[in-house]
């Protein structure tokens, strides 16, 4: 049966890794937006050329399972480290690059196609109105969109995106095929002498579970702050 | 060195597991959508206790990952079977993958089937009853046809997740695709190849899935949108 000694041990260590999936989890996060507003612009308005090669890549990486676009990248990366760093003339071994970077690099391929669906369906959810009367006061184009369009999307992108947060957050899980030390890892890895698996494993659980408690929390709060401000049809 | 020769060498080898991939997605589809089906229903009748119980279930499978989730379940029960005296630790790890893929999709499932249940107008379960069909007639014949038709675009989409999902199962040593390249790289090395080749397999299957739930709801999708225009009635009523 599980034994609350061992559990504890492995709970103390889950606990100290939060820090890092935190990091990965926001890092991702941020880089994912921002990326993630030029893909949903470019494939909105329909820009030559790149719309369809986004499409087509959104639509690509989408295709691949997550733990596998992790373990690739890492290969790649532990392949190619080497002529990378030649090509650039630069001066560090393999062993200077923290994994994590690499981490938040392969988890962005995972969460992007995602992350850029739901700006873009908040995209469409904005009237073509609010452009046109941007316009008609003589607004620019970007001032249009910074101003008039964005705060709005904001609105009605939140409960969504902390969706995608919360998937996010599940997927930094899965960091441990890359040997990057994470909840998970730290778990097992105390777990290792005791053989203590199931206790480990149900304490990276419980963590997962707390944060994923808080992060559906925030959510609703933030939703039930911005409907205040909207007229209710009914 | 990386090379594609590699790649399509090990093509045959890698896809001849692909039926195993195939059982890995259907038997915890089929399970879970039953299972999801009821935990719907339990949870739309509000029955006292069971609700709350299955409330933290979903809770729990939403926020944990999958692979936690499965390693719960391959490390915790054969000591849960141990105390019906059942010896689980030399199954196949494909139950387990099994037991831990009905288990999260389940969840998932009947979140799904809920919202779409509560998305079919109430007028539909009134008007049932005015004809006198009993309350398990109107909603096998009425309701649930319904449900399901608004619910199909995200069944497809689950579908997709949890064929990609599978590729984790190789963690508790099942043999599927991504097993097998793991295997042929110990005797004969190149295990990125190995993973590209897993996961242009994916890739393919993934898109070819996506295209024909796309004409699939399509066909289905007549009268209403992804079951939107029924949410918007419903709320302006």
């Amino acid at each position: 049966m599980i034994e609350g000694r061992y559990f504890i041990l492995c709970l103390q260590a889950a606990i100290e890794k939060i820090p890092k999936n935190l990091v990965m989890c926001l890092a991702t996060l941020v880089i994912c937006t921002i990326l993630g507003m030029f893909i949903a612009l470019a494939r909105t308005y329909r820009v030559p050329v790149l719309a369809p090669v986004l499409d087509a890549l959104i639509a690509l990486c989408k295709a691949f399972p997550a733990n596998l676009i992790l373990l690739i990248c890492i290969m790649v990366y532990t392949y190619k480290f080497n002529d990378f760093i030649a090509f650039f003339h630069l001066n560090m071994t393999i062993r200077d690059v923290d994994l994590i970077y690499i981490a938040i690099f392969a988890l962005c391929i995972v969460a992007l196609p995602g992350i850029s669906e739901v700006l873009r369906s908040g995209l469409l959810a904005i009237p073509k109105g609010q452009f046109e009367a941007g316009y008609a006061v003589g607004m620019t184009a970007f001032q249009t969109f910074r101003d008039i369009i964005l705060p709005q999307m904001f609105r009605v992108v939140v409960p969504t995106l902390t969706n995608s947060t919360l998937s996010l957050m599940k997927t930094t899980a899965l960091v441990n095929v890359m040997g990057v030390s994470d909840i998970l890892k730290g778990a097992t890895d105390a777990a290792q002498d005791a053989y203590c698996f199931l206790e480990a494993y149900l304490a990276a659980a419980i963590v997962f579970w707390v944060i994923g408690i808080i992060i559906e929390q925030i959510s609703k709060a933030l939703e039930r702050y911005f409907s205040k401000s909207v007229k209710q049809a009914v | 060195m990386f090379s594609w020769k590699y790649v399509v060498d090990y093509f045959p080898d890698i896809f001849a597991k692909f039926p195993v991939t195939l059982e890995l997605v259907f038997v915890p589809f089929i399970i879970s959508f039953l299972l999801g089906f009821a935990i719907a229903i339990a949870r739309l009748k509000k029955i006292p206790l069971l609700e709350q119980v299955l409330a933290v279930y979903v809770s729990y499978v939403r926020c944990t990952p999958v692979i936690t989730q499965m390693f719960v379940v391959y490390f915790g029960l054969p000591i849960l079977m141990k105390q019906f005296g059942v010896n689980a630790y030399d199954w196949n790890p494909v139950i387990f993958v099994f037991v831990a893929y009905s288990i999260n999709i389940s969840a998932f499932l009947s979140e799904t089937i809920r919202s779409s249940i509560l998305a079919v107008p109430a007028g539909q379960m009134e008007a049932g009853y005015a004809v006198g069909m009993s309350g398990f007639q109107t909603m096998r014949d009425i309701i649930v046809p319904q449900a399901l038709k608004i619910s199909l675009p995200m069944l497809g989409n689950m579908f997709i997740g949890l064929f990609q999902a599978t590729a984790l199962a190789y963690m508790v040593n099942v043999i599927d695709m991504v097993g097998k390249a793991r295997n042929i790289s110990t005797s004969r090395g190149h295990l990125l190849e190995g993973y590209i080749c897993c996961a242009i397999v994916f890739a393919i299957i993934s898109l070819a899935l996506e295209v024909i739930f796309k004409y699939v709801n399509k066909r289905l999708a007549f009268g209403h949108q992804n079951g939107y225009q029924r949410v918007r009635r419903r709320s302006e009523s």
